[in-house]
């Protein structure tokens, strides 16, 4: 091939033709725009979630470290801390097993002796001049400072009650400084000084014969030092090697042994290595690739189009196709240049700006975020949008590159016409021009009719679906009653009642307070005696190993039994005050709450509870007793024993009368039956319905009350459920519904493109039809019609397809969710009828304005 | 009787130094039933003259009269309901409508116009232009001068008072020209219709009762042959 200069004449070429096209270079850019804000913001609003996700983590886990050395004493601590792998290291020294004021009850407060490292990586934000120095300064939190009724000043006095080692010791502190709590942690600290160690170093290393080595309780005295490396991979193997290399043992049973955990923020199923989020991500990815390429590609082909004739024109006089195809690429290039920049700007702030919104209804419900200005969010989205933009101009440069400079004259679409014969004589009806005229193009035709349609029908579904999430279902499996109370031990975040603690009972005070409430309809107490146990059962058959006997259920769940010693098998045995009672799901027999109460109140009988699976149904084979047969509860402690006869069996709902643990033989009864065994009243929770006009008062009564009178109570209400089944419905269909738009976008622009160069190719054909008689007005009837057709093909295909979609996809993929009720839903087709019906007038009549104000003649000639 | 006349008729394109008079002053009179061809060189403005008379363009100044009525007083939309009704086209290139059969083609001018299609018209017109069997045929399927032929019988579809050709031979090989131009005379003849046809192709013109020469936008000579 003969190499010869004429880049600079290409460049000159494409540059003047660009100028020429200057609407279609304001249109352009505009697309280029707006696939690099979709682009960008994917990218900030991905690299944001990470980044956001991990930070939280970090702070959730007490520290962005990459691991922990736990336990240490002072020696070990000194020969690890000088490892060369380790970049930074902290020194944290556990100073109380536990710190027991009462106002620490709901939220614990744990004490440390902290270096400015171990300050630092805790995002501890204590001044260095405020880091407690003398034996009785404290620094602490401001929650918990609150929590004690303290005032945030230096000087104040705390008394602080605390078990060190076994032994309870109350002592004076004076305050130091304090700093601004983490809302993400439910823990308080104190921090204490160099000092205070040293005065009390016997209390702190005196050994602790209750806590075997190492496990998952502070050591109290020992130091953990969490350490950082250069970069975040192999964290275990680092930990382990940096133990060996300083002379100690991984091995648990080793006397050096040194235990070690990599942060788990870093290693477990976090954000960027779940495969769900990547594929979400490249399906997202794929989605905004293909937007932008039907975009930028309709209107550089509208433009080529246009401009066939000079294309011919330049092929006439000698111009290659490689040349055409790089005048064109050149365009692109310069459209881009302008058309980047500006979305990657604007989709920046978008995706900043959405960050918060997603990370606070996400399942991670965080409401803190951070979005820094990574490199990689603008690389990656000028990347990928000059992929779409060269991608979607490589068809019309073709177009243009391979036009012969004859046919360019002549140019029209669809080329080949059908070869068979039409043997019809009314076709030159207009209505039945306009339709075969849909015919020319086919593939165009048929890739409008589906983007239409498939947007129609993905706005249907959604919308159906999301009317079909039951909100009456999804409430039902988390509250039973308008409003639950208890202690904030039921509702803690780990969970649990089992009587045995007077802080885990519900106060009848508070029962008392609720009552005298304005709008309180009725309620009723939930017993609960953990300490029943059950007499022979037989436990021959179950799988035991090391920790005991074990179960499993035919779902595979799988726990173990705990007995007592005298090989009784523990378990709940639950007292219903009447409301409560009628609250109860029989599930195989049937009886009045007065007939049940009174079969209960007798002492003969007894319920056995079984669980229910997530859609709602009775897990059978969990439950351990038939009807009729006969159980005998024994109290583990007063020794008081008593026979039932299983009555039946009882729905046992996790979130409303259970301990929410997972229970192995739950048992109810009425009030009576449960005083026949249980040694004393152990209020779990009270059930109540509320006047729904005053159920905002109760709610704001209930939380004064939790948070001053006794802050050691907490409450559950059915419209805050209400509330976060609402806020995920329109999250789908917001999600939904963006996503029906978007491609409904692409439908619209490839209509506009059809009809588009439908009329600028056959400029021709209609300036002999207007010389041969055609007028206007029938022209722009014609055209109108054209675009009537696809709108009534779109709606008739929606119609079709929709069904389709709404019987077969939604009802089988989502009939067995488990708070989905399947409707069929067509209407939003319905609705949509007549904005189609608009579209495929409105395209079309605007369209027809290309035809410009040429007259006919010219048109004409064009062609000689 | 005079069926086609203009007056003083003239058409500048541009302004200034790049004023081109296509047309400068024509005055003609074409009689009911005359069968006249324009001759003249590219660039002399006869397709120009064709254009104005047919009323597909606008004159710049001068009129012209089809019958008695002056073409140029009508509005955009009257004047293409006035043209298919009394006149019809026949180009160079065919410029049949792809998607319609020729049949279909053929009435179009009459579907257009919202009349009754009158049959045994059509048939005789399709007949006489040797057309009968290609009915259904659609113009992909047919050859140059077959699709000549379909353009001739939809021009004379709306028994139009006057056919304009405009070099209606020019993609055609000399036979086919002389079978086409012979049925174009045939079929004016039978109709009673006036046909003025541009070409520049002598032998052709001789066809013709009478040769009208145009250079630079004025007719140079008129007359019998």
């Amino acid at each position: 091939m003969m190499r010869v200069k004429n880049r600079k004449t290409i460049r000159n070429l494409a540059d003047k033709s660009f100028r020429a096209a200057g609407l279609r270079n304001g249109i352009a850019i505009g697309a280029i725009a707006l696939t690099a804000i979709l682009f960008t913001s994917l990218f900030t609003i991905t690299i944001g979630m990470i980044e956001s996700f991990q930070y939280m983590t970090a702070r959730q886990s007490g520290g962005d470290d990459h691991g922990v050395f736990k336990y240490l004493s002072q020696t070990e601590y000194e020969k690890i801390r000088t490892h060369p792998l380790i970049q930074t290291i902290t020194y944290n020294r556990i100073i109380a097993d536990s710190v027991d004021n009462e106002e620490f009850l709901k939220r614990h407060v744990e004490m440390y002796q902290m270096d400015a490292q171990a300050r630092k990586d805790g995002f501890i934000s204590l001044p260095e001049e405020n880091a407690p120095v003398r034996e009785n300064d404290i620094a602490m939190d401001t929650n918990s400072l609150d929590l004690l009724g303290i005032s945030h000043e230096i000087g104040q006095k705390i008394t602080l009650k605390m078990t060190v080692n076994g032994e309870k010791v109350e002592r004076q502190f004076r305050l130091c400084g304090w700093w601004e709590s983490d809302p993400l942690l439910d823990v308080g600290f104190g921090l204490v000084s160099q000092a205070y160690c040293d005065k009390y170093e016997k209390e702190l290393t005196k050994e602790n014969p209750e806590d075997p080595v190492n496990c998952d309780i502070a050591t109290t005295g020992s130091i953990n030092a969490y350490v950082k490396f250069s970069n975040t991979f192999g964290i275990q193997k680092k930990l382990d090697r940096i133990i060996e290399e300083s002379g100690y043992s991984t091995d648990p049973d080793s006397d050096f042994y040194i235990s070690s955990n990599a942060n788990w923020s870093y290693l477990s199923t976090s954000l960027d290595k779940d495969p769900k989020v990547i594929v979400g991500i490249f399906g997202v990815l794929f989605l905004i690739m293909l937007t932008g390429y039907l975009i930028i590609y309709n209107i550089f082909q509208i433009s080529v189009i246009r401009d066939i004739r000079f294309y011919g024109l330049l092929k006439t006089i000698g111009t290659t196709k490689k040349q055409i195809k790089a005048m064109i690429r050149r365009q692109a290039l310069l459209l881009s240049a302008a058309g980047i920049p500006l979305g990657m700007f604007f989709g920046f702030l978008i995706g900043k700006g959405f960050v918060p919104k997603i990370m606070a209804v996400s399942a991670y419900g965080l409401e803190e975020s951070r979005v820094s200005l990574n490199p990689a969010i603008f690389l990656g989205s000028a990347l990928f949008s000059m992929l779409t933009v060269f991608i979607s101009v490589n068809k019309p440069g073709k177009i243009a590159a391979s036009v012969s400079p004859v046919e360019a004259v002549r140019y029209s679409e669809g080329g080949s016409y059908r070869k068979r014969a039409k043997s019809s004589s009314d076709g030159g009806k207009l209505y039945r021009m306009a339709f075969s005229n849909l015919g020319r193009n086919r593939k165009k035709t048929c890739l409008v009719l589906l983007s239409l349609s498939l947007s129609i029908i993905l706005l249907n579904s959604v919308y159906g679906i999301s009317q079909g999430f039951d909100m009456d279902k999804y409430l039902s499996t988390f509250v039973d009653t308008d409003f639950l109370i208890g202690s904030a031990r039921y509702f803690g975040m780990t969970p649990y009642f089992t009587g045995a603690e007077e802080e885990e009972k519900l106060s009848e005070t508070f029962i008392d307070a609720v009552n005298q409430q304005e709008g309180f309809e009725e309620g009723g107490r939930w017993y609960l005696d953990g300490q029943v146990t059950l007499e022979d059962f037989d436990l021959s058959g179950l799988k035991k190993d090391q920790y005991g006997y074990q179960m499993q259920t035919d779902e595979g769940i799988s726990y173990y039994l705990t007995l007592d010693e005298k090989g009784n098998v523990y378990s709940e045995l639950y007292g219903a005050d009447d409301f409560t009672l009628g609250r109860l799901c029989a599930c195989d027999f049937e009886l009045s709450r007065e007939e049940l109460k009174e079969k209960l109140d007798s002492g003969k009988y007894i319920l056995e509870g079984v669980p229910l699976d997530d859609n709602g149904k009775v897990m059978w084979d969990t439950a351990h007793f038939q009807k009729g047969d006969k159980v005998t509860l024994v109290h583990s402690v007063t020794g008081k024993k008593h026979t039932y006869e299983v009555l039946g069996h009882v729905e046992q709902k996790h979130w409303t009368n259970t301990n929410r643990v997972l229970n192995a033989f739950p048992f109810y009864t009425s009030k009576k039956g449960y005083d026949l065994i249980a040694d004393e009243e152990k209020v779990m929770s009270y059930a109540f319905n509320c006047e729904e006009k005053k159920e905002k008062e109760m709610a704001s009564f209930l939380k004064i009350y939790t948070e001053q009178t006794e802050p050691t109570m907490d409450y559950e209400t059915k419209f805050e459920k209400e509330e976060e089944f609402k806020q995920f419905q329109v999250l789908f269909l917001a999600i939904g519904g963006a996503l029906s738009l978007l491609i409904g976008l692409i439908g619209i622009l490839n209509f506009v493109n059809s009809i588009l160069t439908g009329i600028l190719t056959r400029k021709r054909e209609f300036a002999m039809l207007e010389s041969i008689g055609m007028t206007r007005r029938q022209l722009k009837k014609m055209i109108v019609l054209e675009g009537l057709y696809y709108s009534l093909g779109t709606i008739l295909l929606s119609l079709i397809g929709g069904c389709l979609a709404s019987y077969v996809l939604v009802r089988n993929l989502l009939g067995t969710f488990w708070f989905f009720r399947y409707q069929f839903i067509i209407w939003p087709i319905g609705a949509s009828v007549p904005v189609m019906l608009l579209i495929g007038i409105l395209v079309p009549y605007l369209s027809c304005r290309t035809l410009g104000k040429e007259s006919l003649v010219d048109r004409i000639r064009e062609a000689e | 009787m005079s069926i086609l006349r203009t007056e003083g008729l003239k058409k500048y394109y541009g302004k200034g130094n790049s004023l081109v008079k296509a047309l400068d002053g024509v005055n003609l009179t074409v009689e009911e039933g005359e069968f006249v061809s324009v001759v003249g060189t590219s660039g002399s403005g006869k397709s120009t003259l064709l254009h104005l008379l047919g009323g597909l363009d606008r004159p710049t100044e001068g009129k012209v009269y089809v019958g008695d009525e002056d073409i140029y007083h009508l509005k955009e939309d009257e004047l293409t309901i006035f043209r298919r009704r009394k006149i019809g086209f026949v180009f160079q290139s065919y410029n049949l409508v792809p998607v319609l059969n020729v049949y279909e083609n053929i009435v179009l001018p009459i579907e257009l116009d919202g009349a009754k299609v009158d049959k045994d018209h059509i048939m005789k017109i399709m007949y006489i232009l040797g057309l009968t069997e290609k009915v259904h045929s659609l113009p992909g399927q047919l050859s140059g001068g077959q699709q000549q032929r379909v353009a001739i019988a939809r021009a004379l579809a709306t028994k139009p008072a006057i056919l304009l050709a405009d070099e209606p031979t020019g993609n055609l090989d000399s036979k086919t020209s002389q079978d086409v131009l012979g049925l174009m005379k045939v079929t004016g003849e039978q109709f009673g219709q006036t046909i003025v046809m541009i070409t520049h192709n002598e032998e052709i013109a001789q066809m013709a009762d009478r040769i009208i020469r145009i250079e630079d936008g004025k007719i140079r000579k008129d007359g019998e042959k």
